[in-house]
């Protein structure tokens, strides 16, 4: 469990001051891959050098697993009343792997040096050393690599490398800050799968910062949304998926649906603007699917649902269906239809000026 | 080829054994001045690089005053510089003449340009790669030597390159000033007297000393550098 408590974070700049971090509390349980979404500047990256402490928050606190909780004051770490050391801070972080989004590996070095960067100095033999990075390329499949230069590799294989590094000294949490960002989607896709068997395999907790909320929805169980140093929605990510709470966590669902493709359909085609009928957006989740509502909706009321766009999705197992249609007929009926759905638990939303959020 | 030499510069000749224990002292000076200046250069480089803001141990006090001592021996001109420590030199090493007297000055004068070659050469490195050190729990001198001073040898290597062909420069200059070497014999055995040959045979020599320096310095520093096309086996 990571337990990050009521944490501030400012840079004073010479420009003003920047809150990166305002009163965020975030648990992490042991095993999830938690995802942070957010634009530019929102404060993710602060926020996981904060769980490593590459940061010190200015207040707050902080507690991952059984160590003793750590808490802030006026900058300073301190753990059990005393201010942390060099020695502790460093001890922390050996175990928390971290990767970044340009890899940082040393360039001078072989693969096999890049991955034994943290196991050097650990009291660790030179042959146990050669044996464990092994193990590591191994299992980030990358054996045949083990004498390479960084510069011969491409960007997905560095990433690898990366991971294999971070993961030397058996951290309990992996910290990962847009590692896909700079890789082509094929790479990502790898690289994601790649975590997603980690996590199984290890039992690793991975927080994962992205602003790309496909790679939310492909691997992550929870999610953050950050706006301005703030966490400002959180939850799972299929409720998150299902009924954003946050028009930021719906412009970034919407950054991910297919159904979004409606505001494009609305631009170039005036039939469904028309005052006909209405336009209305429909969420079905998992407890509502296979139940034929809209027909008996139909039905009962005596209405036309025209079908624009629809799509399923399989998120972490379970489906999430959305459907945008035009209803036809008298407003009373299209209103007791809406009504009729909502009692259903289908999540329903009209989009009355032609936008869907 | 001694009756050549004796016939195309027969002053030269005339004096070949003062030159070459001119070379040699030129040779002992920038050896000794350069071993010096090269250890306190990294040393004051690493030091701005890692106590500057935001640098891996940041501490403005010591920084600032590095700095500003780095800055002000910068700026003296070399001539001015060996008349002004003078004093500094006969207290320490009991002479201010000679290669021994040569030394002090020497090192006042490179330490501090190596000093600000080698802070570039640092700074050239990614500060990614100093946060993923830093992310593993790097100690502060694991992250000097195994990422900053290892990253960065080819740049080092460059500019310790360009230090020791200006620190020729400086020993001549020295010379000039009654240190003895190279520069003193141009001076006193070819301008003094009028012979024209042996100023040329220590511009010569000279140029070749420059020349094999920067061919070894471009040679090390390619070799360090061209890592992606070599595979060692483990
Ligand atoms: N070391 C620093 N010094 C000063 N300001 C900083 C520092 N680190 C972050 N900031 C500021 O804090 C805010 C949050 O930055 P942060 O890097 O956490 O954002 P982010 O969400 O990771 O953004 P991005 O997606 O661009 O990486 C930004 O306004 C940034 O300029
Ligand atoms: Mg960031």
């Amino acid at each position: 469990m990571i337990e990050i408590k009521n944490m501030n974070k400012t840079f004073h700049l010479k420009t003003g001051d920047v809150r990166a971090l305002e009163d965020v509390s975030v648990s992490i349980a042991d095993g999830t891959i938690y995802g942070v979404i957010g634009y530019s500047g929102a404060g993710k990256s602060t926020l996981v050098r904060c769980i490593n402490l590459l940061e010190v928050p200015d207040s707050g606190s902080l507690k991952i697993g059984s160590n003793e909780e750590i808490t802030m004051k006026d900058g300073i770490a301190m753990q059990g009343g005393k201010p942390m050391g060099e020695k502790q801070l460093n001890s922390l972080r050996r175990g928390i792997g971290m990767i970044f989004q340009h890899f940082n590996l040393l360039d001078r070095s072989t693969v096999f040096d890049n991955v034994a960067y943290p196991l050097k100095f650990t009291g660790m033999k030179k042959n146990q050393i050669a044996a464990r990075v092994r193990e590591l390329l191994e299992l980030v499949g990358l054996s045949d690599k083990i004498n390479v230069y960084p510069s011969q590799l491409s960007g997905g294989q560095k990433q690898r490398v990366a991971i294999a590094r971070a993961l030397a000294n058996n951290p309990a949490v992996l910290l990962s800050d847009e590692a896909t960002s700079a890789l082509d989607p094929e790479a990502t896709e790898a690289i994601l799968a790649l975590l997603k068997d980690l996590n199984r395999k290890l039992g690793l907790t991975i927080v994962l910062i992205t602003h790309e909320m496909a790679v939310i929805k492909s691997i992550c169980q929870r999610v953050a949304v950050m706006e301005n140093g703030r966490v400002v929605e959180e939850g799972e990510v299929y409720d998150v998926f299902a009924d954003p709470k946050t028009s930021i966590a719906a412009r970034f669902v919407a950054s991910a649906s297919p159904l979004s493709r409606i505001d494009k359909v609305l631009q170039e085609d005036s039939q469904f603007t028309g005052s006909h009928g209405k336009l209305v957006k429909l969420t079905f989740r998992k407890d509502c699917a296979g139940e034929p509502l809209i027909t008996m909706a139909a039905r009962k009321f005596n209405i036309n649902f025209n079908v624009v766009l629809a799509n399923v999705e399989i998120l972490q197992g379970a489906s999430l269906g959305g459907m945008i249609g035009l209803l036809e007929g008298t407003p009373e009926n299209i209103s007791a239809a809406i009504d009729y759905l909502t009692e259903n638990h289908v999540i329903t939303e009209e989009i009355a000026d032609g936008r869907l959020h | 080829m001694d009756a050549f030499i004796k016939q195309i510069a027969p002053n030269l000749y005339s004096y070949r054994t003062r030159f070459w224990s001119s070379l040699s002292a030129t040779g002992e000076m920038f050896f000794k001045a350069g071993a010096i200046a090269f250890v306190l250069g990294l040393l004051f480089g690493i030091m701005l690089v890692v106590f500057r803001k935001g640098g891996i141990r940041q501490n403005m006090i010591i920084y600032q005053i590095t700095n500003f001592v780095i800055n002000v021996f910068r700026s003296i001109p070399f001539v001015i510089l060996l008349i002004f420590l003078i004093p500094l030199t006969r207290s320490i090493v009991g002479t201010a003449i000679g290669v021994k007297g040569a030394i002090i000055p020497l090192v006042f004068g490179c330490v501090p340009f190596y000093t600000r070659q080698v802070e570039v050469a640092l700074s050239s490195i990614n500060e990614g790669k100093i946060e993923a050190a830093r992310s593993m729990g790097s100690s502060t001198f694991g992250i000097i030597f195994r990422v900053y001073l290892h990253e960065a040898v080819p740049e080092l290597i460059r500019v310790t390159t360009v230090t020791a062909i200006s620190l020729i420069g400086l020993t001549t200059m020295a010379g000039a000033v009654g240190a003895g070497g190279i520069g003193s014999f141009a001076i006193n055995y070819g301008q003094n007297q009028n012979h024209q040959d042996i100023v040329d045979a220590c511009v010569l020599i000279l140029l070749i000393i420059v020349f094999i320096m920067q061919s070894l310095g471009n040679l090390l520093s390619r070799r360090a550098t061209n890592r992606g096309l070599i595979t060692i086996k483990h």
